[in-house]
């Protein structure tokens, strides 16, 4: 019994010692919370949480109240998170809004863009298609390029009356490009073909907008395959003047540059003018820029057999083009890798081409260009309304009151005003620029038609007994120039050239010929004797004309330059005679900075018969007088904002001359004197001074004028 | 720097403005005398040639120096400019007349109305490099105004041509207001004034033998001056030759060595007169008017407003022509050797062998 119940007591010692046990291995949580520290609790908690004793033990009663505090803390920052997700949502609510409309925005705003355009057309805010040429600009080749933005440049910071336009295929731009970019990198055609489509888009709109025609041009196309192969864009720069205040009417003149990419050149031509003659305008800007010849060393050997440009082309490679598009300094490398290498921006970020650049504009090449051509056109433009009047044998009008020409009414009448659109010019320019054979066999043909032509009339001119002396000179001329071409048609044309050349030559010494003529004809002696010694020396010509400088020279102001025939008749008082001045007056195209020049010949005939003979040789000083007068003398008279009406000027000038030359109805001189009666004096007053219509071992004539008239000898 | 090379880069419009009437008239000038400068070797190469021209200028060039550029009738208009050894502004205006005193002291007149002395030695010495703006004249003789009424006075009148007489220590000056002076070289003062002609006066020149002077003048006639008295001796009126004559004018005399005859240029014909028996022997008639006119030997050499040098023998009867490079000539000269120079428009200056061919032509420089 006692061990049962000592069984029983054991077990339920066991029991106790077990539920002892079992109590003090109880694991508490507390390590593996984070509580706040005692200070901060005694500091922080609250009163109901400190207040009252949950235990007796002061210890666990810290540890229960800092674990309520800690519970009560976590539930409050677990609201506060809450509240903090709700916000959050809420805002990426309104981020999501947001980007939806931001997403739509792009497309509203080209709707905006669109809707503005004929808004900025309005103002002349032409925000659109500048950013659309910019975007062009950077296709451009480098050339090109220097020349837009230098332009462009003048434009914006100096009002400069120009306005620029880059025109032309972007995608054929853009397939250039990537052609160009398919030998170098793949990288640059992402980046391209982004551009592109950005920029394909654009040109979309214009294309719906304007509905441009595209232009496929078979002749175009046929170039594009020559070394004449032109780069697909191309700047237009339309001059305006600079004086007028009207926008509509100032429109002077619209230039296109293109570039040539086999060749390396800028060419520039006239925009709107198929004809070659429009097209000489541009010739000359500068001296010996004929546009003929091209400028670089590296395009000359790209071309080879032949040395110069087409003529037939109408825009031409400019020496003032090259450096206006800074090929001076530009690196000269072919356009096949430059273009293709960097952007354009980059490009002219390379030091050398800076340093080029900054020099470029020190030399004020766009002004200084930009001006020319404006002084050109509006020279152009004068001269040809020169030519009108005269055309209609009217006197030009001149409107500069200081000179005495401008006042004096002519007395001889202007009796004739021919064009001898010279044949002369035309035959030695024509081989020129020819490189096949067969263009230059109908070339040849051409020129024997002409000169053919022109000996016809000059036969027909001399049957009218109009204009004998003409006549020996000029078949000379032709019949010279003929015998050559037979020869050499074949031979090369850089010969051909310098030939035709030196056939002008022995001419112009005898400027008075007609007289010589006559002499010749007179004495046998002399011819004889003459030929004897011309001959020899005409053999040596040649050599002298392929080394002469100054025969080189010539020709580039020569070329383009327009002839006409003056006649002037006077009708002589104290007989029957009729006196004719002709005046050959050769126009260059460097109009009026190179001024006309005249050339004269007095003949003289009687009334009612047809037959003139000539007197120059009687009158050789006093033409060459009146020579110098006008064609130099008078120019440094003239204010210089006359300038471009200075064959106006001179054809007054020469009337008065011719006037003078005859006046008094005596060729010889005349003395008076002036002597003077003081009437009321008993004293006469002595002496007396005598006037002079001559002076000097060459028989100047003296002129002089008072207000409005002038008369010859001097003091009056 | 050429004008020529000028482009966008470097432009002056002006510049190129002014070289282009320069050019022109470089070309619009005259030479109007030529002279020999005296030698006493006979290689005219060796010689200077000096040149006076419309623009004032008075020019020494070396003959042989000229000789390079080589002869260009052929060469049209592109005759060569030529480097003168000496370079001047002599004259206001045109010079008209050169000629040398005493082989030391060079002579030249002009359209200013004023006869200029230049040392000879010191422009043979002078170097290239200091041209001629430092050379003085040494000796400056201005014509007489002549007065009007209430003291004005007229222009003063130019100095056509000169002659020399140097055993008289004169200079005689065929000037503008018709009368001829005869200036004293010593004093520097005018000695007598030989007045008689109605226009003014072309040409001069002295007969130191008979101490007389002949004088030629825009009235058409010459006239033989006696430089004792100042008095004129005989007016010579060459006839018109039944010839319609625009200019009358005597224009160029000349005399041979002997000084027994005398060449008449009168518009376009050459009368030929024996001084001693004071008649006119020949006339010629040439195709342009006579501009100047030179014994050579027994030949007489005359230009005209024609580019021709045309030699005539006594009777008046064309020997020659040689084309030359001037358009139109106002002076021969002639050196001892038989070397002509042919000068006139162009400011050319063609030097001609004796036996006619070309050996150099060349254009004057400008100033």
């Amino acid at each position: 019994m006692t061990t049962l119940q000592l069984h029983n007591l054991m077990y339920e010692k066991n029991h106790y010692v077990k539920a002892i046990k079992a109590c003090k291995d109880f694991k508490t949580k507390y390590p593996g919370i984070e509580l706040v520290p005692e200070e901060e609790f005694s500091k922080d908690a609250p009163e109901e949480i400190k207040n009252p004793v949950l235990s007796n033990d002061s210890t666990h009663d810290l540890m229960l109240k800092r674990l309520n505090y800690e519970l009560s803390q976590r539930k409050e920052l677990c609201k506060f998170r809450e509240k903090l997700e709700l916000q959050k949502k809420a805002l990426q609510e309104t981020i999501a809004n947001r980007k939806k409309f931001l997403l739509s925005l792009p497309s509203h705003l080209k709707a905006l863009k669109k809707a503005s355009l004929p808004v900025q057309h309005q103002l002349g805010v032409l925000h659109t298609k500048k950013l659309k040429q910019l975007q062009l600009a950077e296709l451009l080749p480098p050339p090109l390029y220097v020349t837009y933005t230098q332009l462009l440049a003048q434009k914006e910071a100096f009002g400069e009356n120009i306005e620029l336009e880059i025109t032309g295929s972007v995608k054929d731009a853009q397939a250039f490009a990537r052609q160009l970019a398919n030998k170098d990198s793949v990288s640059t055609n992402l980046e391209n073909s982004k551009l592109e489509d950005d920029v394909a888009d654009e040109e979309d709109d214009g294309q719906r907008r304007r509905k441009r025609p595209k232009k496929v041009p078979s002749k175009e196309n046929l170039d594009q395959s020559g070394i004449y192969q032109s780069h697909p864009l191309k700047v237009t720069l339309h001059i305006n003047d600079d004086e007028a205040s009207d926008l509509n009417s100032s429109k002077l003149i619209t230039l296109k540059f293109e570039f040539l990419i086999k060749l390396n050149v800028v060419c520039v031509g006239v925009e709107g003018s198929e004809e070659v003659h429009l097209n000489n305008i541009l010739c000359n800007l500068f001296p010996d820029d004929t546009g003929l010849e091209l400028p670089q060393q590296s395009a000359k050997l790209c071309v080879g057999n032949s040395l110069s440009f087409d003529e037939r082309r109408t825009s031409r490679p400019f020496k003032w083009a090259q450096h206006l598009a800074g090929v001076d300094f530009l690196p000269e490398v072919s356009p096949l890798l430059s273009v293709s290498e960097e952007s354009n921006s980059e490009t002219t970020k390379h030091p050398s081409v800076s340093a080029g650049l900054s020099v470029y504009r020190q030399q004020n090449r766009v002004q200084t260009v930009v001006q020319r051509v404006r002084a050109r056109k509006k020279a152009q433009l004068a001269l040809a309304k020169l030519l009108d009047s005269l055309r209609s044998l009217k006197w030009p009008t001149v409107t500069c009151e200081s000179v005495p020409w401008a006042t004096h009414t002519p007395r001889c009448k202007l009796h004739g005003w021919l064009s001898m659109t010279s044949t002369r010019n035309r035959t030695t320019s024509l081989p020129v620029g020819d490189v096949e054979q067969g263009r230059d066999d109908s070339a040849g043909v051409d020129a024997h038609t002409k000169t053919g032509m022109s000996k016809e009339e000059m036969e027909t001119t001399k049957e009218d007994g109009e204009l004998p002396s003409l006549v020996p000179v000029a078949a000379g001329v032709s019949d010279a120039n003929l015998t050559p071409y037979k020869g050499s048609d074949l031979e090369h044309l850089g010969r051909l050239s310098l030939a035709s050349m030196s056939i002008m030559s022995p001419l112009t010494p005898k400027g008075k010929s007609p007289g010589l003529k006559k002499q010749e004809d007179d004495i046998d002696l002399m011819l004889e004797s003459d030929n004897e010694l011309d001959e020899p020396v005409q053999a040596d010509e040649q050599s002298d004309n392929l080394e002469g400088p100054s025969v080189v020279k010539n020709l580039w102001a020569d070329y383009g330059i327009q002839e006409y025939t003056l006649v002037l008749t006077q009708k002589l008082a104290y007989d029957e005679r009729i006196m004719k001045l002709e005046a050959k007056i050769k126009i260059s195209l460097e109009y009026p900075l190179r001024p006309p020049q005249f050339e004269l010949n007095l003949y003289n005939s009687f009334q009612g018969k047809s037959f003139s003979e000539s007197v120059c040789s009687e009158f050789f000083n006093e033409l060459t007088a009146m020579e110098a007068e006008v064609n130099v003398h008078l120019i440094r008279m003239l204010p210089l904002e006359e300038e471009n009406v200075i064959l106006g000027h001179q054809v007054r000038c020469v009337a008065m001359l011719f006037d003078l030359l005859f006046e008094d109805g005596k060729v010889c001189s005349e003395r008076r004197c002036n002597s003077v009666i003081d009437v009321g004096l008993c004293k006469p007053v002595r002496g007396e001074l005598v006037s002079r219509s001559f002076r000097g071992r060459d028989r100047r004539k003296m002129i002089s004028w008072k207000e409005t008239s002038c008369t010859s000898g001097y003091p009056y | 720097m050429g004008v020529g090379q000028m482009d966008c880069r470097n432009w002056d419009e002006d510049l190129y403005r002014d070289a282009i009437l320069q050019e022109r008239e470089t070309v619009a000038r005259t030479v109007f005398r030529t002279a020999f400068a005296p030698n006493p070797s006979p290689n005219p190469n060796s010689d200077h040639i000096v040149a006076v021209s419309s623009d004032g200028a008075i020019a020494s060039y070396s003959i042989s120096s000229c000789l390079e550029l080589g002869c260009g009738i052929s060469r049209a208009q592109n005759w060569l400019v030529a480097e003168p050894q000496f370079l001047v502004q002599g004259h206001d205006g045109p010079a008209y007349d050169v000629k040398f005193y005493d082989d030391s002291l060079l002579l030249s007149c002009g359209d200013d109305g004023r006869i200029r002395g230049w040392n000879w030695k010191e422009i043979l010495d002078s170097d290239v490099s200091m041209q001629g703006d430092k050379m003085k004249p040494v000796l400056d003789l201005v014509n007489p105004q002549h007065k009007g009424p209430w003291g004005a006075l007229s222009p003063i009148p130019e100095n056509n041509a000169i002659a020399v007489d140097s055993q008289n220590g004169s200079i005689y000056a065929a000037a503008g207001d018709s009368c001829a002076y005869c200036w004293d070289m010593e004093k520097g003062v005018v000695k007598m004034v030989l007045k008689g002609h109605s226009d003014y006066l072309h040409c001069i020149v002295s007969c130191s033998l008979s101490n007389q002077v002949i004088t030629g003048s825009e009235d058409g006639t010459a006239r033989i001056w006696d430089c004792n008295s100042g008095k004129c001796v005989q007016v010579i009126n060459p006839k018109k030759d039944g010839m319609k004559v625009s200019f009358p004018c005597v224009s160029c005399i000349a005399l041979d060595s002997s000084e027994s005859w005398l060449v008449c240029g009168k518009g376009q014909s050459l009368s030929l007169w024996n001084l001693p028996a004071r008649e006119c022997v020949s006339i010629a008639r040439t195709h342009s008017s006579v501009q100047d006119v030179l014994f050579d030997e027994n030949q007489i050499l005359a230009v005209g407003a024609e580019p021709l040098l045309t030699r005539l023998n006594m009777n008046g009867d064309i020997i020659s022509q040689i084309q030359c490079a001037p358009p139109s000539a106002f002076s021969i000269s002639l050196h001892p050797s038989g070397v002509t120079a042919v000068s006139g428009y162009g400011a050319l200056v063609d030097i001609i062998s004796q036996f006619g061919s070309h050996l150099c032509t060349f254009r004057c420089k400008r100033l």
